[in-house]
């Protein structure tokens, strides 16, 4: 008697919380699958794996050929000059398997769909930063504010966007560190 | 079924603080545990056999302080055990890391002599 409750109240709670953390993360929107950003990251291997040496990049910033293109052994071998082949085959192929179910070209959150608008068919960018659509975005930073220490290079996303983290790129969470009266108005 | 409940929460415990059997791990990668030379890791530590480039440069020379990766600006926890409990407690990621970091500081893999001086210099630090 009592073990039916207590499976039938940690259903409720489990339901309840995974509700809230959602809705509290991305509105509305994210629990429907979709919002103003990017879908954010919610896979611990891949915080592990992926978010150990930089910001863990979000899935939806590339389309899937770019993410299979980055998983060549060619290209792990020598990822930006670092060697991140992995060992453990399993694991390797975990991490493809939720780029490319969470890949730009299968999300509707809005920021990965303007990202495919502008990528050319036969495009797949490694960088998240070499889009078209991110390029225009970040074409009028001066390149002193890109290279200072506190950032580093236009790949550091969380320097700028204070909400990276939650796939929140939105103008009002920018600040670019020590930017003085530089003005990023929008085009 | 309280009873299991409370055995399954300390067999959960047991697991997490499971500590590595670093002797039998370095007789793993082929090195003797009895030729430890901690100063000669302590002297790798922040020498630079490829320009810019040493442990030290991403970890600083206090492993007790949070270190930053010299290309992304990624900040890295500590090393040190003593501040940073989570430290060498998985054998994987210590092989995946030294494996890495070897190769980039380096160019090459670390033979399991350094491998081992590195782990117990880290394990002083
Ligand atoms: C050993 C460290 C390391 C690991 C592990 C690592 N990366 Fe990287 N990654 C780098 C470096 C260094 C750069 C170049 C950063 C720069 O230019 O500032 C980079 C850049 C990137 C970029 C391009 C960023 C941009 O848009 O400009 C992407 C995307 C990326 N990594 C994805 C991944 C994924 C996915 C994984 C997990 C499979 C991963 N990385 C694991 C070191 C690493
Ligand atoms: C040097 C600071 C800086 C870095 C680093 C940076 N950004 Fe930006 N980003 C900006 C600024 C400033 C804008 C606003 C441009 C505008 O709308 O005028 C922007 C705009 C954007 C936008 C569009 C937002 C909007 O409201 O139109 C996205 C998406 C974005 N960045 C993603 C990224 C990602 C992903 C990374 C990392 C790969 C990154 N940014 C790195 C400064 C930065
Ligand atoms: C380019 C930057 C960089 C360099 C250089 C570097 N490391 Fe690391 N190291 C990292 C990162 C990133 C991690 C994993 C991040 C984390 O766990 O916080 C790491 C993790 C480790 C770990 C894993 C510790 C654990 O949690 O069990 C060890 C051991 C280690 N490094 C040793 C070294 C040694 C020895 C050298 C010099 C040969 C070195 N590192 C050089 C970036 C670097």
């Amino acid at each position: 008697m009592i073990k039916k409750y207590l499976v039938v109240g940690s259903l409720f709670i489990g339901s309840f919380y995974s509700l809230y953390s959602q809705a509290d993360r991305d509105g509305f929107f994210g629990f429907f699958g979709s919002g103003p950003g990017v879908e954010p990251v919610r896979n611990a291997v891949y915080l592990e794996e992926c978010g150990s040496c930089h910001f863990a990049y979000q899935p939806g910033l590339l389309p899937s050929r770019s993410w299979i293109r980055m998983f060549s052994q060619k290209e792990l071998t020598n990822h930006f000059e670092e060697d991140i082949t992995f060992d453990d085959k399993a694991l390797e192929t975990q991490l493809l398997d939720y780029l490319t179910m969470h890949a730009a070209e299968k999300s509707s959150f809005k920021r990965s769909r303007k990202i495919m608008r502008s990528l050319p068919y036969n495009a797949s960018p490694l960088r998240t930063s070499d889009t078209p659509y991110l390029r225009r975005k970040h074409g009028e930073i001066p390149k002193n504010l890109i290279t200072q220490p506190d950032v580093g290079s236009i790949a550091n996303c969380e320097a700028c966007h204070r909400t990276a983290t939650e796939g929140v790129y939105e103008e009002d969470q920018i600040r670019i560190p020590n930017a003085g009266f530089f003005n990023y108005d929008d085009d | 079924m309280k009873k299991y409940l409370l055995i399954a929460l300390l067999c959960n415990n047991v697991a997490y603080s499971q500590t590595i059997d670093f002797d039998a791990l370095y007789r793993s990668w082929g090195a003797n545990p009895l030729e430890v030379d901690i100063k000669r890791a302590q002297m790798m530590w922040n020498k630079e056999i490829i320009a810019n480039k040493s442990c030290a440069s991403c970890h600083t020379n206090n492993l007790k302080k949070q270190g930053k990766h010299i290309k992304t600006k990624k900040i890295i926890k500590p090393l040190s055990t003593q501040v940073n409990p989570k430290r060498l407690t998985k054998v994987k990621k210590i092989n995946k890391w030294l494996k890495r970091n070897c190769k980039f500081t380096y160019k090459r893999e670390c033979s399991a002599q350094e491998k081992m001086d590195f782990i117990e210099f880290i394990k002083q630090s």
